[in-house]
Formats: structure tokens, C-alpha cells, sequence
């Protein structure tokens, strides 16, 4: 869907399903391209969306995480009466979509084959996103000039009022601060960050102060994480590419990208 | 053999090969048709485009255009057969140990053998390792975690009968068990790519090397913490080796990660073929370097010698190849022969 032809309504629904993110890569599902469907009747509050990730095998917990996030962003949305989730070509989207419609928790949807809730699941990949969003803005920060000595000392108004020199910059920090503004590595939960800028800007994964000698081998931890979602996001990527590539045989100005 | 343009020369253990049915008379349902798909996706996703394959072809491919591909357009020298059943996706299997030993045995100086089972056999996947020691003579095993079985969608090593098979392969003097790791492992509300039970088996079996494939990929950084604990874990480079062209700076982190932690004697190449083609991944892994801001970062390098024991003689060790002697055995062979012609 173009956006310059969505109605508020489209957009606000865009931006809420656009908030969830798939767990492993940390990225928008709309970004992702995940998204095959979304109608809006605005005049019943009904809406409908259809998600098809990149692969028939992709593991069915995240599968179900990001249709049940759509589910809920849909469902804060004051206007909206009934929302339909439903996952398409997958393994395991019968389970799920009976879940989804149900909306019945992961144990639930699961039975006998899961365990347990995606409570310590959720964490470890929250955890992992935030890590790898720290890696990020770190190795932007250092490339771009910061001193280690004080960057390691820098607050959550220190690290806010920095000027960035360019926009990849800013985008790094804003991606890095959204989450550090919600929690503490060990604590995702919201309350070990008290809203208070004077808190440690980088932290490590107890939510320590990280000591300067201590910043090569904490970086170190931090890029082998970031080189896990690095490996699914290039397979995920390439292989909608190519999908699409595929879905549309013969015309070769799109064969000759990517 | 491959000759680089500088000269340097490597002899190729291609790590991981599969002969695969997929063809529509062989898929059993939905899941045959989407299992090779998703491999031909990956192929299309990662490779040069004049290694892309059309659908047909993808499904099931020939015997000769296999043994073309890896020993006489391909620089291979040997190949591992990796097989990977799939019987409840397939009638016949996918990629079966039976069918493969009908080239091996055609074949015998050019091909390693590995055999697999499924613990969830119970007692009978005792005696089929014992029938492929007996019968195939067979030179290690593959195992596929995230195989289906009826309602059962994957197991774990550390199961029970896990534990048994593997103490009964090591009593027949199997020494190598390559795992491959998929994404199906119950139960679903854990980490579907945790490696950690890897190391379980591996401070259990000390005699037993345990080859992971994909080196771990995604959870690299599980994979090298256990792989620096326990000398016998090894990686196997099939799927990684690809991103040597799609992603080389991402290819040379990998790399660098890996020798960092482990060390460049225990690491393996394989083609991961028919998905990609081991011609264009020796040809450019034997071209590649790691950018410099990397190696003085980690101190790795990837010296010839470093890349000679990945792309053979690390395999040729754990297999008890004696290179030289196989150089002499194989210099007149029909597709040595075709590769002068």
C-alpha cells in the first residue's frame, strides 16, 4: 500500500503493527516486509492482517510472538472493535492461527510441545537486541571520535545532549536510548531504569557501569551477539529477495537488483 | 586439487554434499515441497547468479551432473555424504545413506560414507547402527535434531536414547558424528537454535568428535564458548561459506571469530552442494582475506596454510585420509581425467 493513499486509520494501524518487531533480527515487521495484507474498515473498526515470513520453517515461537504483538498494538488502538491475525505459509500456522483467533496464550495454543510461556524467552531476545543496539551506537561512537575514558562515564543525559554528525548517528542513538529509557539488562521489565538521566548511559549485562579497561572485551561479547541476527537478517533478506525476485519471472530490471 | 592464480595449491575435503530426491513423485506432502524450496531459496538468495538453478532441476538432479559438479568442474577431491532421511516428508527419504552408497560404492576413493540414526527408534535404532557399520561400513554419522517423527517435530542429544545410541556407535568404533542443528527442537517455548546440549554429549563421549554444522550459525557465540571448553567439538563451515560472496566483510567477522576462539585445526569446509556449488565458494574462500582493520583488531590471519587445513587436511585427519597416498590414487582417475580433457 502506498502511503501517501492511506487514510489516518491505515496509518495508525501501520504504525501499531509497525512497532512490533521480529524478536531475532530487532527490526520492524513492516520494514521486513512481513506483512502481505492489511485491511482497515474504518467505519466498523474492523481490522485484518496477514503476515508471511521468510520461510515455511521459521521457528514457530517467533512466529507466534509477532502475530500475538500485532494482536495486542491492534487492540490498544481506541476505534478498533475486532482485529484477525493470521500467518500464512508456515509449518505450524494452523496451531497458531487457533491460537491468535482464540487469543490464547503460547501454552496454551502449543499443548504438549511447549513447556512453559515465552516469558524467559521474550527476555533473552530482548536482552540480545538491546546489546546489539549498544554495539552499534558504541562502534559509531568511537569511529566518530568519542574518548573511550569518558564515554564509558557518560549518563542518559550525556549520551542524549551528544551532537551526532550524521543522521546514522542520530538514528543509532535513538534506537539505543528507546530501549535503555524502558529497562535494564537483567531487569526488561521497566522498573530497573527509574526515568532518571542520570543513570549510566552503557551498561553491561547486569546492568554495571562498564570499566575502561573492561570496554574491548565487553564489545567483544557484544559483537559475537550481533553477528547471530546479523547472520539471519542477510538469509531472511536474501531470501525474500529472491522470493520476490521469483514471484515476478521475467522482468528483468527487478532480477538485476539486489 | 585446486590451483590458485598465485600458485598455492589444495586438496579439497568437501565436508558436506547431499544426493537428493525431492521431486514430486517422492514428496509425501506439503512439508517435502517446502523443505526444497526453502534450500532453493537459499541457493537463489546466496549464490552468483549463473549457479541458480530452475525448480526442476533443484528437485532431483542427476548422478553425473553431482559427480561433474564437485570432481571435475568443481575442484573436490573427495566429498562427505551427509545424508538427511525426511521419511516423513518424502517415501523414499530425501537423502538416504542406502542411496548414496550406491556412488560410494561406484566410487570408493572419492567418497566418505556417514551414516545416520533417530533415537526415537528406541532398540531398533541400535540395531540399525549396527547394520550400517555391518552392511554400508559406513565412516560417521550425521545427525538432523529437528527431524519430524509422526507428532513428534525434533529431539534433543541429551535425551535418553540419545545418550544410548551415541555410546553404542563409539562401542562400533564410529569416531565422528556430525549435528546439525535445525530450527523444529522442542519444546517451542525455548530457543529452537540452542546448541548448549552439544556440550552435554561432548564432556560425555571424550573418544567422539562432534562436528557442528553451520558452526553453530545463528547462535556463534554458544557455539565458540563450547568449542573452547571442549577440544572435541569442531565447525563445519556449510552455510557459512556462502556469505564469502553475499556478505564478505559479515565473512570475515565469522572467520575471525572462529580462529580467534578455536583454532584453524578445527575447522571444516563443506559445500553444503547441491545447494551451493563447491567450484565458485573454493575459488573465492581461497581468494579471500580478512580486512586488515579486523585482523590487527584480533590478531587472525588467514594464511595459505591456515586455508589448506580447513579446506582438506583438518578433514583428512579426522577421517584418517593419508593425502598423499589419496593424491597418487586419484591422479588418473576418470574425472581426473576429464578435468585435463
Amino acid at each position: 500500500m502506498n502511503a501517501e493513499h492511506r487514510t489516518s486509520r491505515e496509518a495508525e494501524v501501520w504504525a501499531a503493527i509497525g512497532a512490533v518487531t521480529d524478536p531475532e533480527l530487532d527490526r520492524s515487521v513492516t520494514e521486513l516486509g512481513f506483512i502481505a495484507r492489511c485491511d482497515v474498515d474504518a467505519r466498523t473498526g474492523d481490522v485484518a492482517v496477514e503476515y508471511r515470513l521468510p520461510t515455511y520453517w521459521c521457528a514457530a515461537n517467533f512466529a507466534f510472538m509477532m502475530g500475538y504483538d500485532m494482536a495486542e498494538r491492534l487492540d490498544e488502538l481506541a476505534w478498533v472493535r475486532e482485529t484477525r491475525v493470521r500467518l500464512l505459509d508456515h509449518f505450524y500456522a494452523a496451531e497458531i492461527n487457533r491460537g491468535l483467533a482464540g487469543k490464547a496464550s503460547f501454552q496454551d495454543t502449543c499443548g504438549a510441545e511447549a513447556s512453559g510461556d515465552l516469558v524467559e524467552l521474550r527476555a533473552t531476545f530482548r536482552h540480545k537486541a538491546f546489546m546489539a543496539r549498544q554495539e552499534r551506537l558504541l562502534s559509531w561512537l568511537i569511529r566518530t571520535g568519542a574518548e573511550q575514558a569518558a564515554l564509558v562515564a557518560w549518563t542518559v543525559a550525556d549520551l542524549a545532549a551528544r551532537p551526532m554528525t550524521d543522521a546514522r548517528g542520530e538514528r543509532l542513538r535513538e534506537r539505543y536510548l528507546a530501549m535503555r529509557r524502558e529497562g535494564t539488562p537483567g531487569d526488561f521489565s521497566g522498573a530497573g531504569y527509574r526515568g532518571d538521566a542520570r543513570e549510566i548511559a552503557f551498561v553491561t549485562a547486569t546492568g554495571g557501569a562498564i570499566a575502561l579497561d573492561g570496554l574491548d572485551a565487553h564489545r567483544r561479547k557484544l559483537q559475537a551477539i550481533r553477528m547471530n541476527s546479523e547472520f539471519n537478517a542477510t538469509l531472511c533478506g536474501n531470501v525474500l529477495a529472491a522470493r520476490k525476485r521469483s514471484n515476478r519471472a521475467g522482468d528483468e530490471t527487478l532480477a538485476g537488483l539486489a | 586439487m585446486y590451483t590458485a592464480p598465485d600458485g598455492e595449491q589444495y586438496f579439497i575435503i568437501d565436508g558436506h554434499i547431499h544426493y537428493w530426491d525431492a521431486s514430486k513423485e517422492n514428496q509425501r506432502n506439503r512439508h517435502g515441497e517446502e523443505f526444497v524450496n526453502c534450500f532453493h531459496d537459499y541457493q537463489k538468495g546466496l549464490s552468483p547468479a549463473e549457479y541458480i538453478w530452475d525448480d526442476e532441476k533443484f528437485r532431483k538432479y542427476s548422478r553425473e551432473t553431482m559427480l561433474d559438479d564437485l570432481f571435475v568442474e568443481g575442484y573436490d577431491d573427495m566429498a562427505i555424504f551427509q545424508p538427511t532421511y525426511l521419511k516423513d516428508f518424502y517415501y523414499e527419504g530425501f537423502n538416504t545413506t542406502e542411496k548414496n552408497d550406491v556412488i560410494r560404492s561406484e566410487f570408493p576413493e572419492r567418497f566418505i560414507l556417514n551414516g545416520s540414526f533417530d533415537p526415537r527408534d528406541g532398540e531398533a535404532a541400535l540395531d540399525y547402527i549396527d547394520h550400517l557399520v555391518e552392511d554400508y561400513k559406513i565412516d560417521g554419522m550425521k545427525l538432523y535434531t529437528a527431524e519430524w517423527k509422526g507428532e513428534s517435530r525434533g529431539w534433543s542429544l541429551s535425551d535418553d536414547w540419545a545418550y544410548r545410541c551415541l555410546a553404542h556407535c563409539s562401542k562400533r568404533g564410529i569416531k565422528n558424528v556430525h549435528i546439525h542443528k535445525g530450527p523444529t527442537i522442542l519444546p517451542l517455548d525455548r530457543d529452537a537454535f540452542d546448541v548448549k546440549d552439544v556440550d552435554h554429549v561432548a564432556t560425555d563421549f571424550p573418544e567422539l568428535n562432534f562436528i557442528i554444522e553451520h558452526v553453530g550459525l545463528p547462535r556463534l557465540d554458544d557455539f565458540c564458548w563450547i568449542a573452547t571448553q571442549e577440544p572435541n567439538v569442531y565447525g563445519g563451515l556449510a552455510v557459512a561459506m556462502p556469505f564469502v560472496h553475499a556478505r564478505p566483510k559479515y565473512f570475515g567477522r565469522i572467520m575471525s571469530e572462529l580462529l580467534f576462539w578455536l583454532d584453524e585445526d578445527r575447522i571444516l569446509f563443506g559445500s553444503d552442494y547441491a545447494i551451493w556449488h563447491p567450484k565458485w565458494l573454493v575459488e573465492k574462500f581461497v581468494d579471500f582475506q580478512i580486512p586488515d582493520d579486523m585482523a590487527e583488531d584480533t590478531g587472525v590471519t588467514l594464511t595459505p596454510d591456515i586455508k589448506r587445513k580447513i579446506l582438506g587436511e583438518n578433514a583428512a585427519r579426522l577421517y584418517g585420509i593419508d593425502i598423499e597416498a589419496k593424491k597418487k590414487a586419484l591422479e588418473n582417475d576418470e574425472f581426473a581425467r576429464a578435468e585435463v580433457a
